[in-house]
C-alpha cells in the first residue's frame, strides 16, 4: 500500500509537472512566439509598404524636379526683372527721365515716397515674404493724352520690380484752336493735356536675412 | 457486419495493451502476462502457500508498471437474477449498490450485469448479480494483492467473461451464425479448479457449475463417465429453468483430448458435442502466443480471454476502487496526453521560432532596403532643395508676383469703348481712374512643395472711373442732357459689370440737386451755365 501511495503521489507530481510544462509551452507558443511572429510580419509589411511608398516618391521627384526647374527659371526671370532686391531710386530717376523724353512729356514732376516694408504672412513655419512698396506720384503735361498713357505703361515695363497703377487722372488743359495750332506750328504751346498718376512700385526681399528679419 | 465484440477484438489487437491476468481458483492460481490477445508468458501456482504467493509477487514485480486483472473462478461464487426498477442513470449506481448490499451483505467483491428489460407487466430491468465470497483458498491471494506494487485494473468472474468465449466457439462451429433461444454448454478442464461448466441461454449465463477435477483418476473413460453424470445433473437443473430436452444442447469441451474422445463415445445427453484441445480453442478465440505446456488445461485460455478483454462483461471490483483506478488512469493518460501535446507544442514552438528567425531576417532586409531608399530619396530631395533660396520661398514670391500681375488693369479696352460711344459734339475734359488693388496674400493652404497656383481671378479688381464731359457745343440744354444720358446708357450696355451713374448734368435736374429757375430765364437755352456732365462708373474693372 505504501508503494501504491508513493506511486499515486508520483503520478500526481508527474501530472502536475506535465501540466506545468504544457502550460509553459503553450504560453511560449501563443503568448510570446506567435505574437512576436505576427509583430515581425507586420513590421516587415510596413517596411515593404514604406519602401514602395518611397519608390513612388522617388518617381514623383522627376516630376517635382521639372516643376522646380520651371519655378526656378521663373524666379530667375523675376530676379532679372528686378522684382527681388532693393529699389534703386537713382536708377528709377534715370529711367523716368529717359522715358519722359521718349514719350514727349513736356513737364514732369514726380515724387517717390519712402519705402514701406510689408510682411505678407505665409505658412506657419515660414516667416513670410517682406515686400517693399513705394508710392510714386507723377504730375505731367504733354501734347496728347495717348502720350501720357504710353508713358505710364512704359514706366510699368521699364522700372525694375512691379509697378501697379492705382490712380490716373487725365485733364484736358486747352482745346486745340486756331491760335494754339498757330503757336504749335511756331514751336510752342505743346501742353494740351495734364495727367496725375499714382503708382505703387513693389519689390520683394529675396531672403529673410536681406529683409533684416 | 462488424459486431461490437469484433470491434473490441480489433481495438485489443491494435492497442496491444500489456497487462497481467491473475486467475484465482480454489486449487491454485495462474498468472499470465498478456500483450493484447497474445500470451507472453504464464505460470501456474498450485495452492495458496507462501512460496507460491512469493512466486506470484516476484513474477508481478518483474513488471511493476503493468496492471493486473484478477479473474476469479472459485466455488464460492454466488449468482442471483433479480429486477431493478427503472431509474435514471444518475441514480442507477446507488440503487445497484443498495441491491447488491441486500443480496450479498458484507461481501466486498460483487457486481451486477444488466440483462435487459423485464418480462411481464412490472416495469424494470433484469440484472444478473454476482459475488465472490471469502474463503480460505482465496484470502491469501487477496492479501497478496494488497501488497503488490502493480495497480489492480479490474476484478472479473471467469464464468461470466467466458460466455462470450463459448459464443465465439459455437459461432465458429456454426459458420458464424448465432441462433437465438439456443442452449449451449462449455465444459473446460482447469488446473486451478476442476471441470468448469458454463451453460448459456441466448448467449447469456444461465448457470455455472464447478465439479471436481478427478485428479486421482487416470482413466479417461472413467472421467468421461463421471462427467456424463455431472452434465446430466446440470441438464436436470436447467430443465427447471426452462430447458426443453427436445431442442437439445450444444456442448463444447476443452481439455484433454482423450477425455474429449471418451465424452464423444459416452453419448452425452446433448445434441452435439465438440471437443477442442486448449490450443485449438485458443486459435479459434484469437488467442496467440504461449500455450499450456500440458495441452490439457483451459485455464490459460480462459484467463487470456476473460482478462484480456478491454471491456468486461461484469466487474465485481468495488465501486470506490474502480473510481480510484479511473482517477489513476485519468492521471496517467492525462499526463501522457499532456506530454504528447507538449511535444506537439514544442514542435510548433520550434517551427514558430524558425519562422520568427526567417521573419526577422526578412524584416531586417526590408528595413535595410527601406533605409537605403530613404537615403536616396533624401539625397535627391536635398539636391532639389539646394540653392540660395528655398523652393518654397521662390514659389511664394512667384505667387505674389502673379497676384500683382493679375491685379494690373489694362484700361485700353475701356478707352476704346469710350471713344466708340462718344459723339462728335462731346469733348472729354477729364478722366479719372481709381483702381482698388487687392493686397497680395499667400494662401494658408498653399503647400510648401507644391507649385504656385494660377493667377487669381482678374475680375476681383474693383475701381472707380469719373468722366467729365464738355457739352459746350450744345445750345439746347435738353439735347445736352439727352447726350449725357445716351452716353451713360451706352456705357452701361458695354460695361455691364460696372455701375454707371450720371452724377452731374448740365442742368441741376438730378435728385440731389436744387433746381432754381428765375423769372424770365430760359433754362433750356443754356444761358450762363457751365455745360458740363459727369458720369461715374464703379465696380469690377477686371
Amino acid at each position: 500500500m505504501t508503494g501504491n501511495t508513493a506511486g499515486q503521489s508520483f503520478l500526481m507530481q508527474g501530472f502536475a509537472a506535465a501540466m506545468a510544462i504544457f502550460v509553459l509551452i503553450m504560453w511560449a507558443c501563443f503568448g510570446y512566439l506567435r505574437p512576436e511572429l505576427v509583430n515581425y510580419r507586420q513590421m516587415t509589411n510596413a517596411a515593404l509598404d514604406a519602401a514602395v511608398s518611397i519608390n513612388a516618391q522617388i518617381k514623383d521627384l522627376a516630376a517635382r524636379k521639372a516643376r522646380d526647374d520651371a519655378d526656378r527659371h521663373e524666379f530667375q526671370m523675376l530676379e532679372k526683372d528686378g522684382f527681388l532686391g532693393e529699389q534703386n531710386r537713382l536708377n528709377a530717376a534715370r529711367i523716368l527721365e529717359r522715358l519722359r523724353v521718349q514719350h514727349r512729356i513736356s513737364g514732369l514732376e514726380y515724387q517717390i515716397d519712402a519705402v514701406d516694408k510689408v510682411t505678407i504672412p505665409g505658412q506657419p513655419e515660414n516667416t513670410g515674404i517682406v515686400m517693399s512698396s513705394s508710392k510714386i506720384s507723377l504730375n505731367m503735361r504733354g501734347f496728347l493724352d495717348s502720350d501720357m498713357r504710353d508713358f505710364t505703361i512704359a514706366i510699368q515695363r521699364g522700372l525694375p520690380g512691379h509697378v501697379t497703377v492705382t490712380e490716373i487722372e487725365i485733364v484736358k488743359l486747352a482745346s486745340p484752336g486756331n491760335d494754339l495750332l498757330a503757336l504749335i506750328s511756331r514751336g510752342g504751346g505743346t501742353e494740351l493735356v495734364s495727367a496725375t498718376v499714382e503708382l505703387q512700385w513693389q519689390a520683394v526681399q529675396p531672403a529673410k536675412e536681406a529683409a533684416g528679419i | 457486419m462488424v459486431t461490437l465484440p469484433d470491434m473490441e477484438g480489433i481495438a485489443q489487437r491494435l492497442t496491444a495493451l500489456k497487462r497481467f491476468v491473475l486467475l484465482i481458483g480454489d486449487a491454485g492460481a495462474l498468472i499470465v502476462r498478456l500483450s493484447g490477445s497474445r500470451v507472453e508468458s504464464h505460470a501456474y501456482f498450485c495452492g495458496a502457500i507462501d512460496s507460491n504467493i512469493r512466486g506470484v509477487k516476484l513474477a508481478l514485480a518483474e513488471f511493476p508498471g503493468l496492471p493486473v486483472v484478477i479473474v476469479y473462478d472459485v466455488l464460492g461464487q454466488a449468482y442471483r437474477r433479480d429486477r431493478l426498477p427503472p431509474v435514471n442513470f444518475m441514480d442507477r449506481p446507488k440503487i445497484m449498490a443498495r441491491k447488491l448490499e441486500t443480496l450479498f451483505p458484507g461481501t466486498e467483491l460483487k457486481g451486477g450485469l444488466r440483462l435487459g428489460a423485464s418480462e411481464g407487466e412490472v416495469r424494470g430491468y433484469d440484472y444478473l448479480f454476482a459475488a465472490v465470497t471469502a474463503s480460505p483458498e482465496v484470502t491469501p491471494w487477496q492479501k497478496m494483492l494488497e501488497q503488490i506494487e502493480n495497480p489492480i485494473s479490474d476484478v472479473r468472474l471467469l464464468p461470466v467473461e467466458s460466455v462470450r468465449l463459448l459464443q465465439r466457439l459455437v459461432g465458429k462451429l456454426n459458420g458464424g451464425e448465432s441462433k437465438s433461444a439456443q442452449w449451449n454448454i462449455l465444459i473446460s478442464q482447469h488446473r486451478t479448479g476442476g471441470f468448469r461448466q458454463i451453460v448459456t441461454r441466448d448467449h447469456r449465463l444461465a448457470i455455472a457449475r464447478m465439479t471436481s477435477g478427478f485428479i486421482d483418476i487416470e482413466s479417461a473413460e472413467e472421467i468421461g463417465s463421471l462427467l456424463q453424470r455431472e452434465i446430466g445433473a446440470t441438464i436436470d437443473y436447467i430443465t427447471r429453468l426452462g430447458f426443453d430436452r427436445a431442442t437439445g444442447l450444444n456442448a463444447v469441451f476443452i481439455g484433454r483430448s482423450d477425455i474429449g474422445a471418451a465424452l464423444r463415445h459416452a453419448q452425452l445427453p446433448v445434441r452435439n458435442l465438440t471437443a477442442f484441445s486448449p490450443a485449438e480453442a485458443g486459435a479459434l478465440a484469437g488467442i496467440s502466443g504461449d500455450h499450456d505446456e500440458s495441452g490439457h488445461f483451459a485455464d490459460l485460455l480462459h484467463a487470456a480471454w476473460g482478462g484480456g478483454r478491454l471491456l468486461p462483461e461484469l466487474s465485481i471490483w468495488p465501486q470506490q476502487k474502480r473510481q480510484q483506478r479511473m482517477q489513476t488512469l485519468g492521471r496517467i493518460w492525462g499526463t501522457r496526453a499532456l506530454a504528447t501535446a507538449s511535444l506537439v507544442g514544442l514542435i510548433y514552438g520550434a517551427s514558430l521560432a524558425w519562422e520568427i528567425r526567417d521573419a526577422e531576417a526578412e524584416y531586417l532586409q526590408a528595413e535595410a532596403r527601406r533605409g537605403a531608399l530613404r537615403l536616396a530619396y533624401d539625397a535627391e530631395v536635398s539636391r532639389l532643395d539646394a540653392g540660395p533660396v528655398p523652393i518654397a520661398r521662390m514659389r511664394d514670391i512667384i505667387a505674389i508676383h502673379r497676384q500683382l500681375e493679375a491685379a494690373d488693369v489694362d484700361l485700353t479696352p475701356f478707352y476704346s469703348v469710350l471713344g466708340a460711344n462718344m459723339s462728335e459734339n462731346v469733348r472729354l475734359s477729364s478722366i479719372r481712374v481709381q483702381i482698388d488693388t487687392p493686397p497680395p496674400v499667400l494662401a494658408p493652404s498653399q503647400i510648401q512643395d507644391s507649385p504656385p497656383g494660377p493667377a487669381p481671378d482678374a475680375a476681383s479688381v474693383e475701381g472707380k472711373i469719373i468722366l467729365i464731359l464738355d457739352l459746350s457745343s450744345f445750345r439746347n440744354a435738353e439735347l445736352a442732357v439727352g447726350e449725357a444720358e445716351r452716353l451713360a446708357n451706352a456705357l452701361r450696355k458695354e460695361l455691364p459689370h460696372m455701375q454707371t451713374t450720371i452724377i452731374r448734368q448740365p442742368l441741376h435736374i438730378l435728385p440731389a440737386d436744387t433746381f432754381t429757375v428765375k423769372p424770365g430765364e430760359n433754362v433750356l437755352a443754356f444761358t450762363g451755365e457751365v455745360r458740363v456732365a459727369e458720369i461715374e462708373l464703379t465696380g469690377r474693372l477686371k
